[in-house]
């Protein structure tokens, strides 16, 4: 088995994630940026067993029909959730996919839900789809389900759990919201994962007044101990501030770590001019808007301890130096070394992109 | 391989610039990076000038915008391109690139491995990293942010510029709201009298590049129409 990496890549506004065993990948969600190319060029990827579309929503899909048109770089299985908006990137989506399909056999596959692959696996990483429900998806966007509420794109947006070796590695929730949080919970969906990339960048997912509650919930049931938010600098405000407190009183005053891949707006106005360590397979490395940036996670026994590691190094001593309002410990005593776990036991908050002070 | 290892095989460098002042200072330039440049005189057609620099020199820079003298009828662009066809490492170099990068250069681009702004390439070492980049695409082919990969491009509006009929599009996986200017003669002949406001085109582009100037078009043609049995609707 070869040893392989779970890529939480610093995509700006948007959700990408890559799962590397040697030049094999899995890749869920994907947004139209230059560094979504270059990584899979710069990791040597040479075919893409499955790409995982949570929802239709640009931000997570338009990448997909660059890496689906490729011509060296096959795609075996596409998932994704039908939708009956008239988006010119769906459409697109669409073109690429059946172009996939009559050009190198891509297998389209019109549902991504618990049931329907419910697991996807690439030498012993396996996904597992924790969240919608097939009847969830006969409503499609637009449409009620069977309490007789609206569902929304986000509403539909599939939730995976990464796990690798027995360990419950990530848990991307894409933009789900309520509804599959509540939809988890009431069937006791076990959510529990050491890393959690946190649903809609860290936007609003429940209304102001329940943004807070919602993410203290979330974390209360995955139990992270890091919390990613991908965010792009100065893109939607991401992540609010309401969440990130919610997300820090979780957990019985043992919060985990939180890091952006970009430096929120809501931190920071200004870039920093220094320079410093950074993973350069991140959208934000040329500008110099990274926080945290592209992490990657070793999938291996302990892989957690390689990430804290990596960002105690590259990612506490920056905000505690240079961001002095981080919302990752505004208004707490500051984030120390040895707060950060150097065990797969606790979690930690970490931000892909900085904000800026509201 | 280190960019002097590349380099080495390169002294002297013909300069292509109708202007006498900017012509100095990019001769200034080239010398200070270890080069013996000389001012190329004009002389016919883009061909056979090419052909006189390639016998005369290691390597070029050529101005963009030649207007006066005997380069009144010669594109920049033009001419390093055909240079980079016989394989002669050659930089384009332009004032303004932002003004002729979405056509008149983008027409060339996939001959011109490296266009620098003008006040760049008064820099010593910028010029030395570009002529290597120019040696290693000509030896190794297209790669990195110049690598080719097919993808999909909404088209957005079709346009006259000057006499020119130009595309405005999205390019799926570069940026899925900033649109990317070419001329229409980059799409397939046949398929161009059907490219409008809507239609969706493949091509091959170098979408990995982050600087929309650098974006360049190959083999453009219309995309299949969507299947509309594909249940994902």
């Amino acid at each position: 088995m070869s040893s392989g990496e779970l890529i939480i890549l610093d995509v700006g506004h948007g959700n990408c994630t890559i799962i590397r065993h040697g030049t094999e990948a899995i890749i869920i969600d994907a947004p139209g940026r230059p560094i979504v190319a270059k990584t899979l060029d710069e990791l040597g990827i040479k075919s893409i067993t499955a790409v995982l579309i949570s929802h239709a929503d640009s931000d997570h899909l338009s990448g997909a029909i660059a890496i689906m048109s490729s011509d060296i770089r096959p795609v075996a299985h596409v998932y994704v959730n039908p939708d009956n908006r008239t988006s010119e990137s769906w459409r697109l989506f669409r073109v690429a996919a059946g172009l996939a399909r009559k050009k190198s056999g891509t297998a389209v596959h019109t549902s991504l839900n618990v049931v329907d692959p419910g697991e996807v696996s690439l030498q012993g990483t396996k996904l597992q789809v924790l969240f919608p429900t097939p009847e969830l998806c006969l409503a499609t966007n637009g449409g009620l389900d069977t309490d007789g509420r609206r569902i929304d794109a986000n509403s539909m947006s599939a939730v995976v759990l990464v796990e690798h070796d027995g360990e419950r590695v990530c848990l991307l929730a894409a933009d789900s919201g309520y509804h599959g949080l509540e939809s988890m919970m009431d069937e006791k969906i076990d959510m529990r994962a050491q890393m959690l990339v946190f649903p809609h960048h860290g936007g609003n997912v429940a209304g102001a007044g329940n943004n807070k509650t919602f993410a203290t919930q979330l974390v209360e049931n995955v139990e992270p101990t890091v919390v990613i938010f991908s965010v792009g600098r100065g893109a939607h405000g991401t992540p609010r501030p309401e969440i990130i407190a919610g997300v820090r009183e979780a957990m019985s005053g043992e919060p985990p770590y939180i890091a952006c891949t970009q430096l929120s707006k809501n931190c920071i106005d200004a870039l920093p001019t220094a320079k410093r360590k950074l993973n350069p397979q991140s959208d934000g490395f040329t500008k110099n808007s990274c926080c945290a940036g592209t992490i990657t996670w070793p999938l291996k026994k302990n892989g957690i301890i390689s990430v804290t590691n990596e960002l105690t190094d590259n990612h506490t001593n920056f905000v505690l130096k240079d961001v002095p309002l981080g919302l990752c410990h505004k208004g707490a005593a500051p984030i120390s070394i040895t707060m950060i776990p150097r065990v797969a036991s606790q979690p930690v908050i970490a931000l892909t992109q900085m904000t800026s002070a509201p | 391989m280190t960019t002097e290892v590349f380099l080495k095989s390169i002294k002297s460098v013909a300069v292509v610039d109708d202007d006498d002042d900017a012509a100095l200072t990019i001769i200034h330039a080239l010398e200070d990076a270890g080069f013996l440049p000389f001012r190329q005189p004009a002389g016919g057609t883009v061909h056979e000038l090419a052909m006189i620099i390639k016998a005369n020199s290691e390597a070029a820079i050529c101005d963009h915008r030649l207007r006066y003298g005997g380069f009144a009828d010669i594109s920049g662009a033009e001419l390093a391109a055909t240079l980079i066809e016989l394989r002669h490492p050659t930089i384009l170099a332009t004032q303004y690139l932002d003004q002729y990068a979405d056509i008149a250069i983008r027409s060339f681009r996939s001959n011109l491995p490296v266009v620098m702004r003008r006040e760049v390439a008064d820099e010593p070492d910028e010029l030395r990293s570009a002529f290597a980049r120019c040696k290693v695409e000509l030896r190794r082919g297209k790669i990195k942010e110049r690598k080719l990969m097919r993808t999909l491009l909404s088209v957005q509006d079709v346009t006259d510029v000057g006499n020119v009929k130009v595309v405005d599009a999205i390019v799926h996986g570069w940026s899925p709201r900033d649109t990317v200017r070419f001329p229409l003669d980059l799409v397939a002949e046949p398929d161009r009298a059907d490219v409008n406001h809507g239609a969706f085109l493949t091509a091959l582009t170098n979408f990995s590049t982050e600087l929309k100037v650098d974006l360049y078009f190959e083999d453009v043609r219309l995309a299949p129409p969507a299947d509309t049995e594909d249940e994902l609707g």
